[in-house]
Order: C-alpha cells, then sequence, then structure tokens
C-alpha cells in the first residue's frame, strides 16, 4: 500500500458564512503595566473559580419535544468546585493570603457566591452580562483570565495560584482551567488529588492520578490547578460567616470591567457550536426476566449474553 | 523595580535565576509575544478565537499517540479507527505525532496499525509528559505544518494537553467524544459528545477554525488491525527546549496497577446487596471468570469495601462497555447515570420492585450470592464454549434455512 494517497477530486472545505467582524477591534489585550503589581504581602492570592449547574439527576427531558428541561432542577455549585474552593480554605489557613470566588453566570448565581463566601471566602466576584452568554470554553477561560487580571489591578498583588473543580457536571469538558492557563501564560496542574507549597522556592508539588498510575510533579507559581471530586470534604457555612456573606455582599463586574471587546465573547467568540442534540429517545429498556431455578437462570443469561455478541 | 529582590521569599532556582533577570524581554513562543513580568511570570496577552484565514491550506488528520516508559499506550492505537476513517473519507493522510526520549521504535506498530506518517519529536525533556513541553513541541509543529483535524485520546494526559492547545492554536477543541463522523460535503468534523451525565448525545461542529480537535473517550474505538506490510514515512525532529521555559518537574511516577474500569468491555459491579466486603469480593471473583472488571455504586463504596477508583455513576466515573452486569444495586439515578449507555446491561437484585430492572436488558429476581457462585461454577466448567457453540449452530441453521 503506498503511504499517501491525495486523489484529484479531494473535497474542498465549503466557504464559511463570513462574519462581520468590525476591522478595528484589537485582537490582543495585555492590561495593565506589570510594575505596578506586586507579589503578595502574606502569602498566596488565591482565586477559585466556581460555576453553579442545575443538578443532574432533576434535569429531565421533555418526552414530546426531546430537549431538556432545566426549569425545574434545582441549581447546585457545581461538586469539584466545592472541592476547589475547600483546598483554597485549607492554604489560606497553612500559608496566609486570600481566597477570592470567581463565579460567571446569571444573578441567580449569587446564592452560590454567598454560600461560599460564608464559608470564609475573602471576596466574590460575579461575572454576569448578556454578553457572556453562549460562550464554549474558549471565551469562557478568556472571560475568567481577563477576570483574574482585574482582580490583581485592584489588590495591587499578583495572584499566585488559580482553583477550579476538575470539570462541570453539566457539560463535563475540564477545559476550562488549562485555558484560563494558557490565556495567562501560568503552568498548570489537572485533576490532581493532593497538593503542596513550597513558600521558599514558591513551588507548587501535586499529585496527579492517572489512568493507571500517579505522579508527582512540581510546578512553579503562578498556576492553575484543578481539584478531583472528592479529594477533601468541603466544609459547611457557619452561621457566623452566613451572616457575614450578607454584610459584605459580592461585587459583581460586567463586561465593561473587564475592559474586554464585545465580540472576542459569546457565540462570536466561540470557535465550536453545537450543531444537533440527540437526547436517544427512552432511557428505559425493555427487561427480560429470566425464570426458573438459580441453574437455569445462569445458563439462560450466558446463552443470551452469547447471542448479543457480548461475551 | 527591575532587578530589585521582590518581597515573598526567594525567586528563583536553577536556569530560571537567569530568565528572571531579563526582565519584559519579549519571548516568543509559536509567534505569540508574551512578556515577562517581574516574579518570573511570562504572561501573555488576551487573544480573541478569531477565525482561521485560508481554512483550505488546513490538511490531513493528525493524532498525538501518548507512550508510557517508552512503549504505547492503548488509546494511541485506538485513535487510529477514527482517524483513518476520516482520512480515507477526505481523501488525505494520517500523520501521529509521538514524543519522548527514545521513541523512533514505536513509529513501525503505528504504521502498522494505520497511520501514513510518524513525526516523533525526541527531545531528553519529553521523556514524560509535561503540559509545557508537549504543549509548545505541539503548538509549534500544529502553526507550521497546519492539519485540518487533530485526534487526541481523553486520558487524563490527552485532556490536559488538548486544552492548552486549544487556546494556544486558537482551535475549537470538543471534549470526550464518543462518535467521531466526518461530514465530506461541509469537510467537518462531526464530534458526538454525551452531555448531562449521559442523558442526550450532542454533535459539535467547529466551521470557523482549524484545526478541529476533538478527544475520544477511552475504550470506544477498536484497536485496528495491525497490517505489517504497511508501509509509512517516518520523520525524526529535534526541538528546541528551554527547561527554564518548562518549569515543571516529574518527581515521582508510579504504575498503581489500578483497574482503569473505563477501557473495560466487560464490568460486573456490585452494591449494597453484597453485604459486606467479603460479600463483595465475589463481585471481583466473578469478573475475573467473565475476563472484565469489578466496578461498585456508591454505596459499596462509601462502606468501605472497596476502592473509590472503581465507583460508577454521577460522582464515580462514567462506563460504557459492552456488558455490565449490576447486581445488589438498586438503580438510583445517580448510578444509572454512569452505566446506562453499556451495550447490555444485566440486572440481579433480590427485590423485584428494584429500579434497576427497569434500565436493564435481562434481569434475574434472586440473591446475587446464589447466582453469583453458580455462573462462576458454569464458567468454570466450561459451559460458555459449550453455549457459544450451540449458539454458532444455531446461527448456521437459521442461516441455511434462510437459504432454502
Amino acid at each position: 500500500m503506498s503511504a499517501v494517497v491525495i486523489p484529484p477530486e479531494r473535497p474542498t472545505r465549503q466557504p464559511v458564512k463570513p462574519l462581520r467582524y468590525p476591522d478595528d477591534l484589537p485582537t490582543e489585550l495585555l492590561f495593565d503595566p506589570p510594575t505596578e503589581l506586586k507579589p503578595c504581602a502574606a502569602g498566596l492570592n488565591m482565586v477559585v473559580c466556581a460555576k453553579q449547574v442545575p443538578r443532574a439527576e432533576d434535569v429531565k427531558i421533555d418526552p414530546e419535544t426531546g430537549t431538556l428541561k432545566r426549569e425545574g432542577a434545582p441549581a447546585v455549585i457545581n461538586p469539584p468546585d466545592e472541592n476547589a474552593v475547600e483546598l483554597a480554605l485549607e492554604f489560606r489557613a497553612r500559608f496566609g493570603g486570600r481566597v477570592c470566588v470567581v463565579c460567571r453566570g446569571p444573578p441567580l448565581a449569587a446564592r452560590a457566591l454567598e454560600e461560599l463566601l460564608a464559608r470564609g471566602a475573602d471576596d466574590a466576584v460575579l461575572l454576569s452580562d448578556r454578553a457572556f452568554a453562549g460562550a464554549d470554553t474558549y471565551p469562557t477561560s478568556l472571560t475568567l483570565a481577563a477576570a483574574v487580571m482585574q482582580w490583581e489591578a485592584e489588590t495591587g498583588e499578583y495572584v499566585d495560584l488559580v482553583v477550579c473543580g476538575e470539570e462541570t457536571t453539566d457539560s463535563s469538558t475540564s477545559h476550562v482551567g488549562p485555558g484560563i492557563a494558557e490565556h495567562l501564560g501560568y503552568h498548570q496542574a489537572t485533576f490532581i488529588s493532593e497538593l503542596d507549597y513550597d513558600p521558599d522556592r514558591r513551588r507548587f508539588r501535586v499529585k496527579r492520578h492517572l489512568e493507571g498510575a500517579y505522579e508527582v510533579v512540581e510546578i512553579p507559581a503562578p498556576a492553575v490547578i484543578t481539584a478531583s471530586l472528592n479529594m477533601n470534604r468541603p466544609r459547611l457555612a457557619t452561621l457566623r460567616g452566613k451572616v457575614r456573606a450578607k454584610l459584605d455582599g459580592f461585587h459583581t463586574w460586567t463586561l465593561k470591567d473587564l475592559g474586554l471587546p464585545k465580540h472576542w465573547l459569546g457565540l462570536f467568540g466561540s470557535p465550536t457550536k453545537v450543531g444537533g442534540v440527540d437526547t436517544g429517545g427512552s432511557e428505559t429498556r425493555d427487561c427480560t426476566l429470566l425464570e426458573g431455578p438459580v441453574e437455569e437462570q445462569a445458563r439462560e443469561l450466558l446463552r443470551q449474553l452469547v447471542r448479543e455478541g457480548v461475551l | 523595580m527591575s532587578g530589585a529582590p521582590l518581597a515573598g521569599g526567594p525567586l528563583a532556582d536553577g536556569p530560571l535565576a537567569e530568565a528572571t533577570q531579563a526582565q519584559h524581554t519579549p519571548v516568543e513562543p509559536h509567534g505569540i509575544t508574551a512578556v515577562q513580568f517581574p516574579d518570573r511570570r511570562f504572561r501573555k496577552p488576551l487573544r480573541a478565537c478569531l477565525p482561521t484565514p485560508d481554512l483550505d491550506d488546513w490538511q490531513g488528520v493528525w493524532t498525538v499517540a501518548e507512550q508510557r516508559g517508552g512503549e504505547l499506550v492503548k488509546i494511541s492505537l485506538e485513535m487510529l479507527t477514527p482517524a483513518r476513517e476520516i482520512a480515507d473519507r477526505f481523501h488525505t493522510d494520517v500523520t501521529v505525532v509521538i514524543m519522548g526520549e527514545r521513541i523512533t521504535h514505536l513509529a513501525e506498530t503505528l504504521i502498522a496499525h494505520g497511520a501514513d506518517r510518524v513525526l516523533c519529536v525526541e527531545h531528553p525533556a519529553l521523556e514524560h509528559y509535561r503540559t509545557l513541553s508537549y504543549a509548545t513541541v505541539l503548538t509549534d509543529q500544529i502553526i507550521e505544518r497546519k492539519p485540518e483535524i487533530l485526534l487526541i485520546g481523553a486520558s487524563h494526559t490527552g485532556r490536559d494537553l488538548s486544552s492548552r492547545i486549544a487556546v494556544s492554536v486558537q482551535a475549537g477543541v470538543t471534549a470526550d467524544c464518543t462518535e467521531l463522523e466526518p461530514d465530506v460535503e461541509r469537510r467537518l468534523l462531526l464530534s458526538r459528545r454525551p452531555a448531562f451525565g449521559g442523558r442526550m448525545l450532542a454533535t459539535i461542529v467547529c466551521d470557523r477554525n482549524c484545526p478541529q480537535v476533538a478527544t475520544a473517550r477511552l475504550g470506544i474505538f477498536p484497536v485496528p488491525a495491525p497490517d505489517e506490510s504497511r508501509r509509512g514515512e517516518t520523520e525524526t525532529l529535534v526541538p528546541e527546549l528551554d527547561e527554564a521555559r518548562i518549569g515543571s518537574r516529574v518527581l515521582e511516577f508510579e504504575e498503581t496497577g489500578e483497574v482503569d474500569i473505563q477501557a473495560a468491555d466487560i464490568i460486573v459491579a456490585g452494591g449494597k446487596g453484597a453485604g459486606d466486603a467479603e460479600g463483595f469480593a465475589t463481585v471481583g471473583a466473578l469478573a475475573e471468570a467473565l475476563g472484565g472488571v469489578a466496578a461498585a455504586s456508591r454505596e459499596a463504596v462509601d462502606r468501605g469495601w472497596t476502592d473509590r477508583s472503581i465507583q460508577v455513576g454521577q460522582t464515580g466515573k462514567s462506563v460504557e462497555p459492552k456488558l455490565f452486569i449490576a447486581a445488589g444495586i438498586s438503580g438510583a439515578v445517580q448510578h444509572v447515570a454512569g452505566m446506562k449507555t453499556a451495550k447490555v446491561i444485566v440486572a440481579i437484585n433480590s427485590d423485584a420492585n428494584a429500579q434497576i430492572f427497569e434500565y436493564a436488558d435481562y434481569g434475574i429476581v434472586g440473591d446475587m450470592h446464589a447466582v453469583f457462585p453458580m455462573l462462576q461454577r458454569l464458567m468454570e466448567a466450561g459451559a460458555l464454549e459449550e453455549i457459544r457453540r450451540e449458539v454458532a449452530a444455531e446461527t448456521d441453521r437459521e442461516g441455511s434455512s434462510e437459504t432454502d
């Protein structure tokens, strides 16, 4: 067989409908002059990215239209994000510093932010703007990266660590954390189960679980890490924390606060599109119950499985 | 500010110390100007994901092979199945990129399994996977050679790498796909992935950026049959890599021998009905007899009968084996979300009203502690071979009666 065959009838890519992209749109943005920022005065400056998701088991499929009915599903904090917040709070207790929780979502996500403030976060920011809607992972990580830079500008100090959950339960891409790292030029470690920090050398040490193996990696600060589900036990909010959360409140930043051009976000800024959704019909199956004495049942089961071609 | 020591501890060690001296020196990884901040930070300007110009210049299907200690990981071969199919339909070729140290010998295996060209990137800094070393090499190669489609296995390593690449080459990435289909007319990759815990299958397209990147779930695509007579090109490349920019170090790497339930074809799972840790051991025994692996519901894990790494469900792993046997599992939605896409589901439960039967193809109402030993005894007695012969004879008879 010859190695490369490119026949002349090779189909060409269909022209893409041109986007009306403003000519004067900047393609690169570098924020505040770096020299104005200082390292964290005491410990680590940490930003946790959290998200509210519909509780997956409550999302029902409309039997008539085949679409997802999110309305009835109560929103919860994305479970691995709770581990991320817990990790940051534990780190603050060990090394000092500050924890800021950033949540991109509709105004309804305020509940999640208040809950996380009550658990002990120092600062909370809701990123809410219609321009953010319809974004895939690229603009989402871009928005969060801009928020990290904005928080640095407001505090006048560098961020040392950005913590995300390993993935969200509603889209499970696990792409946003590394995306933030690439946008900011940070180091990254994903799917970590343990984290340690050496303040003298300013390096993080993480344990990552791989398929059938684990590795221990050392990465310099600043870094983005993504926390595995169940890596720790998230604390509960205290009563005092709840009162403080109500008093302090959170900030809301819009597109204007982040200084990002509108066309960088939303559908314009997203390279991927959903081309269709298939709910795959009913989830339940017709169960054939196998009757008779145990030996008969077992033999019949094996026979059926061989017929199905799975044994 | 430049040169002055910063508060917050010593800045750098080793080669990083020198890098820190030259502050604000623009460095150019893959043509993007990164500015070095004080405190040894290389920061890039934020960039929009603009549509790729000249989409037709991008040609060829690429996959990234994963190696561990100089041996190919199974997913690297699995990826050649969709890559070959798409390349054939698009009338183009398959290139496999493999990075590591002393890995050129792996090219033969990749070519035998369907690659037309293997790009071996050799460097001591690539011995172990590290995000920045691998991402830098791959980004440079993508920008230089312009592949139209890039497929990566959705292992932890693959997901770590693909998501970094997505931003550095400004591509659209679809994560964790279970189906990859070419749309020849529009020259697009249709990537299908389960969403909402497997409740639906979403088709994702990336029609204005190249490469179109997708990561594929482990164990979904079969390993193509090797053909030792296949010929292909091998190219070896030694990149320039700067340890100061990579920054990270792998301190320990250990194979745990932990079973990866997501890659298994046959899974036997046990739940609360196993009774105790000893009862749960029968799950592993039957799994072994059937040539599969054991898994557990959350109930069994929370009771400490087995390890969390084999938990199936919302808070555990999602699996899609050919055969899933659920024994002593009630069928809570959280568990079902992780296994309902299995090809065949068998439920064994002593409670005839257990919800699990609604999701199963075959059910046995009975005690798993009676059914499992019986199945095992039958397997040991060679009943499976006997049944296979019977079934084969049955299908032969049906086939011949049709021709009559």
